[in-house]
């Protein structure tokens, strides 16, 4: 029962994605015949402009934007496992590293995400290690604490005093130690990265105009707003909303089951 | 043998806790430790098996890299020395393969290794540390209030399968302890920390 209620949101949010991998992006045509439609049952989200089926054009514009989340959350989890892990080898470098969290957490995170962003010369890569630079402060300095007490414990050095290697003591004490910190960290930073994306996007930093992107959508929208084709940014605008909230929802659902300690339950079963 | 000579210590920005501390002991060697509480009794203990670096002084047996310490503490409070998300055999294969005749003479029962370290009366855990120390073959072992919170018949238990194999294997050992009456019955000698100083 608990399980189901953990699992929903992280279906749904499978289903979407598994959906919008599905679509083939030559399916969505122009068909001027049938542009500017509103929304009807041959087209549920409408058709913009061109004729080209808004709610295709909206799921394979997802698929983007989950993928850009997806491939950012990996690499800044890793980034701060790293980073973390690194500054336990000596407190000068344990100094810089918290110095860097410092500034960057002080930074206002959409104008360092566009500077980065801009300075290594845009387009996906561009935003995708804009969005990694900016989204691992926030684990890392949690990481850095959790180490840092890890690295003072007797157990720990004890497997130092049997002669194991730092990277050994890496993998097999530290990394699981923190696992339920990753996958958090994951869960929340992933759809961060998706919003933010969107955003810069939206303000034409971001992915180039030409990829199908929520934010390249929705900026274009703004044109024929005025003319009453709402749907152009309703839909596109509401299924983030909703992509971004079942990750959130499963986040926190993910929290509570990862953040407790499961050795304590085996007690009685033994 | 293993020597200290004029061995120093301060915590961090503390006061010095001792000065000039020397003495040694022998392969084969139990000596006994004695000195109020507080004295720098457990401070001496991990600096000899290289857990805190002295200010100043010369170790004569440090650890080589790669390598076990040959001086193996074994702690009074035995479930902060093991990874309490690990089980037991875990625990006992990081130092290598489980030694058989060890789980024998300290009759662990072969079920406690698929339990985690909570799932362990406390005896029941110092005797898997006592194990894991000897694992390593090490030439001294440093046993500090190894026994200090156990019930007295479990105490002559462990007392008696971890002399019978030092004894056998001719490892010099260090026992911290307040218990006169245990030194008095298994030290070769008893030292007093304050005539150290
Ligand atoms: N981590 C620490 N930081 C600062 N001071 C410490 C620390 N650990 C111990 N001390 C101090 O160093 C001194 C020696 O402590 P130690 O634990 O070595 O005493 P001990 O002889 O083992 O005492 P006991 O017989 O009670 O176990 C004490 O005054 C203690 O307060
Ligand atoms: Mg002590």
């Amino acid at each position: 029962m608990k399980r189901m209620k953990v699992m929903w949101p992280i279906s749904l949010f499978l289903f979407i994605y598994l959906l919008s991998i599905s679509i083939d992006s030559e399916s969505i045509t122009l068909q001027l015949e049938s542009r500017n439609s509103a929304p009807s049952i041959a087209h549920l989200f409408g058709t913009d402009w061109l004729g080209r089926d808004m709610f295709f054009r909206t799921l394979k514009a997802l698929q983007l934007s989950i993928t850009v989340g997806l491939l950012t959350a990996v690499l800044s989890t890793i980034i701060s496992f790293l980073l973390a892990i690194i500054a336990t080898f000596h407190r000068k470098i344990d100094f810089v590293i918290s110095w860097l969290i410092d500034v960057c957490l002080s930074l206002p995170h959409l104008v360092t995400l566009l500077l980065i962003s801009f300075v290594v010369g845009g387009g996906m890569k561009g935003v995708i290690i804009g969005l990694v630079l900016t989204h691992w402060p926030n684990l890392t300095r949690i990481l850095r604490i959790e180490m840092l007490q890890l690295k003072q414990s007797t157990y720990v050095k004890f497997s130092e005093r049997l002669g194991k290697r730092f990277w050994w003591r890496a993998l097999h004490h530290y990394l699981p130690h923190v696992l339920p910190h990753l996958l958090v960290g994951f869960t929340v930073i992933f759809p961060h990265a998706i919003l933010h994306e969107a955003a810069i996007t939206f303000l034409g930093f971001g992915l180039p105009q030409d990829m199908p992107a929520i934010g390249v959508i929705l900026s274009e929208s703004m044109q024929y707003l005025s003319t009453g084709m709402w749907w152009l940014a309703f839909f596109p605008g509401a299924m983030l909303c909703i992509i971004i909230l079942l990750l959130q929802s499963s986040a926190t659902r993910w929290k509570k089951i990862l953040v407790k300690d499961h050795t304590y339950e085996t007690t009685t079963s033994i | 043998m293993l020597t200290l000579s004029d061995i120093s210590y301060k915590y961090r920005s503390n006061q010095i806790v001792f000065e000039h501390v020397s003495f040694a002991i022998d392969q084969g060697e139990i000596v006994g430790l004695i000195g109020r509480s507080g004295v720098g009794k457990t401070t001496l203990a991990k600096i000899i098996a290289g857990y805190l670096r002295p200010i100043a002084g010369h170790l004569s047996i440090t650890q080589e890299k790669g390598k076990a310490h040959p001086v193996q503490l074994i702690w009074q409070h035995p479930e902060e020395a093991v990874n309490p998300k690990w089980r037991i055999k875990r625990i006992l294969t990081e130092v290598g393969p489980i030694n058989e005749d060890l789980l024998a003479l300290f009759q662990i029962d072969r079920a406690w290794l698929e339990r985690f370290p909570n799932q362990l009366s406390g005896g029941q855990l110092q005797r898997i540390c006592i194990v894991r120390a000897l694992m390593t073959n090490p030439s001294y072992i440093i046993a500090d209030e190894m026994t200090t919170m156990l019930d007295p018949i479990t105490q002559v238990t462990i007392w008696k399968a971890f002399l019978s194999y030092v004894r056998s294997r001719n490892i010099g050992v260090l026992i911290i302890s307040h218990d006169q009456a245990l030194l008095g019955h298994v030290a070769t000698r008893i030292v007093t920390f304050e005539k150290l100083l």
